[in-house]
């Protein structure tokens, strides 16, 4: 019997896989426990690193130079975003909740304002040129050009709601539909594909720590996991009943 | 009051412009501002509101407990993953590399949280969704109509096609998909079950007669390889379809924006 | 046959449950029951042919996007092209974006250490910084003033001190960048703040889910084709690996001629991807047939 914060780690680790895989079954404690700590130490986690690799260095860092040492100098205006940052924190408090609104317009703005460029540039104005017809290339080539701009501009024509989807319009739409159709079928396909990669990804961890290494943890852990379920819904069927 | 109201407005619309004037005007002390200080300013306002986040997950889960409410107990484990992700981060760390780095210090107690705790816990949290989805597409993945049989298409030549079990899918197989497709879609013009059997039958031996004579055993055409045919949906239809969305929600966006910047849209800051 | 069918359609989703994991677990405990060839995508050929015609002494600026729940899918993409790139004496600078970021790039850097495969040394052939916040902004801020943000690297050390940092002062000082992402901020973003108005080529791995959704980048060049998902990861590494093998042959001076070169991680997982997803075409197969014969039933 092998016992370090390893062996504990492992262990751990496979209760948590096996308690979330749990809600196979149907919802129970092991699954509710679990996904709520999980949401506790995601929280947890995002504050550390948040403090540690931003707020720390980069706001602290230019308001106490000397004492953070993050490599930035003294810049007093930097209390501005810290008073802001505070501002957005009231949110919790009621009666002071309107100053974090002067925050969230900062964040608002400013988002707005960039997005209004790169939004036209890279999302519009770059997809339209890229729909264009390259007559120069062979005929395969042309074809596929010819069909991408077809389906673009109809299914453009589909998301246009001014004007009622009849005759030329709704036909067109129609069209567009059936593109949008083959778009989200490959990305219903891709999606699987996702999701089955990821279960890979857990089902080597537990295989892997199913040996003698790591004291049998995958099977120990999930025998007992079934016995436990099993008591478990036994008793609240009887007490349904 | 003006600055509980419109203070707020004001801040949005100036940092609007600003933000998009960096784009447009090369003047030098603005420059500064909105290439070095603003972009900086608003991660740390960022970060305040990742705070915010956990602050308020925090607040809510104690009045769980406090207030008894149902299923109350589960919140402690809440509250107790937060506590302990906070003390491993800035109580207690383990080792002697300097507060921060530690984070990512292998013998920290705060690696071991996230290594053996959240780790797995995001990652089956994410793959549970497997499961779902293939009893989702065994109940919901139906031919109803023309629509649905596109997506239906387009989704099983993609699973198909995007592994390596597609590649040795033979080309007759794929020949006989292509005929019954075509017999699915003239399906309701014939009436007669019979004869649409049978020629839905004749049109198979024909093709497969045809593609033995072209010798496609040997050199296959690419339309009947199940890769080739999944590339060309990704590379034309699907492109065209996810363009139009591209295109379409990037309108949306900057017209949204636009309302921001000129102040019109207030419902953003919880008017 | 209609009966089959009928109860076949009311069967309990936890069979169904069982099915896909058995169909996953099984290639898995047992590989060499089916093995199957990879097939190479187009678009997977094309980010292989970009970094592939990088040269010695390039800057590469990967980003890293993603984290634990997401994993399988991208961390095999990242340890494949950080050996391509090493492999060829390109200088590799990581930034995250994402929380989880940093810690997944140390443990594709510690993988690659541990390989052996390369002599490379911190600060000199590859340099690592710590998580920001504020997405699409810290990658405009990238893009404008990379020493606005970034003064020290992931070790605390001072940038001006590190060699590798010469010359680096935005997005247009590296030669290519590329991004592994899984979510919001990902390819999208730096296609958008960077790349786009810097005109800096970019090509990304992503998890399969964004593919579609970043499909109309890849098709107009705004991406220099894309890494999907776990297939994607394992053509990558399929096709790096025989690289490798040929140019340890050929004593390419940046590798270890003593080293052993693994096929890597999601090149094993492709049969259990294949079968699973056979087995979720004939569930959707058997479920049409169902509902076929439960409306031929009610007329």
């Amino acid at each position: 019997m092998i016992f370090n914060f390893e062996i504990i780690g492992v262990w751990v680790l496979v209760l948590m896989t096996l308690c979330i895989l749990s809600y196979l079954y149907g919802d129970n404690p092991f699954y509710k426990i679990s996904e709520h700590i999980f949401v506790g130490v995601s929280a947890g986690y995002v504050f550390a690193l948040v403090w540690w690799d931003q707020i720390w260095p980069n706001l602290f860092g230019r308001l106490f130079p000397e004492y953070v040492g993050a490599g930035f100098e003294f810049s007093p205006i930097y209390i501005i975003p810290l008073i802001l940052g505070i501002f957005m924190l009231f949110r919790l408090i009621p009666s002071l909740s309107w100053l974090a609104r002067i925050a969230i317009a900062y964040i608002v703005g400013m988002a707005a304002g960039l997005k209004f460029y790169v939004y036209i540039n890279s999302n519009i104005l770059m997809q339209i040129q890229n729909s264009a017809i390259d007559l120069s290339k062979s005929g395969g080539e042309i074809f596929n050009h010819i069909l991408i701009l077809l389906g673009v501009f109809s299914a453009l024509v589909y998301f246009f709601f001014s004007k009622e989807h009849k005759g030329t319009v709704g036909a067109i739409s129609k069209i567009g539909i059936y593109f949008l159709m083959i778009k989200f079928g490959a990305s219903f396909g891709f999606a699987v594909m996702g999701r089955i990669s990821l279960l890979i990804g857990r089902f080597e961890d537990l295989i892997s720590y199913s040996s003698y290494q790591y004291n049998y943890a995958t099977p120990i852990i999930l025998i007992s996991m079934i016995v436990i379920l099993g008591i478990w819904s036994f008793q609240s069927s009887e007490t349904k009943k | 009051m003006f600055i509980k109201r419109q203070l707020a407005i004001i801040v949005m619309m100036s940092m609007g412009f600003l933000a998009l004037s960096g784009y447009f005007l090369n003047f030098s002390v603005l420059r500064e501002f909105t290439d070095r200080d603003a972009p900086q300013w608003y991660m740390i306002i960022a970060g305040f509101a990742a705070f915010l986040g956990c602050l308020n997950l925090l607040q809510l889960h104690i009045q769980k407990v406090v207030n008894k409410q149902k299923n109350w107990q589960y919140s402690i484990f809440t509250l107790l993953g937060f506590i302990i992700m906070i003390v491993f981060a800035f109580v207690y760390k383990n080792v002697d590399t300097p507060w921060g780095p530690h984070l990512k210090d292998e013998n920290s107690s705060f690696y071991w949280m996230y290594n053996f705790i959240y780790l797995p816990l995001a990652s089956t949290m994410f793959a549970l969704l497997a499961f779902f989805v293939a009893s989702a597409s065994y109940r919901a993945f139906r031919i109803r109509n023309f629509e649905a049989t596109l997506l239906l298409i387009s989704g099983v030549l993609l699973m198909l096609g995007r592994v390596p079990i597609g590649a040795i899918i033979p080309w007759w197989v794929v020949v006989i998909m292509y005929v019954s497709f075509l017999f699915a879609m003239i399906a309701s013009k014939i009436k007669n079950r019979k004869v649409f059997f049978i020629s839905f039958i004749c049109v198979n031996l024909l093709c497969l007669f045809l593609g033995f004579q072209l010798e496609w055993n040997t050199s296959t055409p690419l339309f009947l390889l199940i890769p080739s045919i999944q590339e060309w949906i990704m590379a034309v239809p699907a492109t065209a379809g996810s363009r139009a969305i591209m295109i379409g929600i990037a309108l949306g966006i900057v017209a949204q924006s636009f309302r921001i910047i000129t102040g019109r849209e207030r419902s953003i800051l919880g008017d | 046959m209609e009966r089959f069918f009928t109860i076949f359609g009311s069967i309990d989703r936890r069979v169904i449950f069982l099915l896909i994991g058995l169909s996953v677990l099984i290639p898995l405990i047992k590989p060499d029951w089916v093995e199957l060839p990879i097939k190479i995508d187009n678009n997977t050929q094309i980010v292989y042919d970009s970094i592939a015609d990088l040269n010695e002494g390039d800057r590469v600026l990967l980003s890293f996007e993603y984290g634990a729940s997401t994993k399988p899918e991208v961390h095999p993409m990242a340890v494949a092209v950080l050996k391509h790139l090493f492999s060829k004496g390109i200088k590799v600078y990581i930034v995250s974006l994402w929380p989880e970021g940093p810690i997944m790039a140390k443990l594709a850097m510690d993988e690659i250490i541990a390989s052996n495969l390369f002599n490379i040394e911190d600060g000199k052939d590859y340099v690592m910084f710590d998580y920001k916040v504020g997405g699409s902004i810290v990658i405009k801020n990238i893009a404008d003033d990379f020493r606005g943000i970034y003064k020290q690297d992931y070790n605390k050390i001072p940038i001006e001190t590190l060699p590798i940092m010469q010359g680096i002062y935005n997005v247009q000082d590296f030669d290519f960048v590329f991004d592994f992402s899984a979510g919001v901020p990902g390819n999208a973003e730096w296609v958008q703040y960077a790349c786009d108005p810097k005109e800096v080529p970019l090509s990304s791995g992503c998890t399969s889910i964004m593919v579609t959704d970043a499909i109309p980048y890849v098709e107009s060049g705004q991406l220099r084709g894309i890494l999907a998902g776990m297939p994607g990861a394992a053509e990558y590494e399929k096709m790096v690996y025989e690289y490798l093998s040929n140019e340890l042959v050929n004593n390419n001076k940046y590798i270890n001629q003593n080293a052993n070169i693994d096929k890597g991680k999601a090149f094993a997982r492709m049969s259990a991807q294949s079968v699973a997803h056979l087995l979720m075409v004939i569930f959707i197969i058997l479920g049409n047939l169902s509902y076929y014969y439960e409306r031929r039933k009610k007329g």
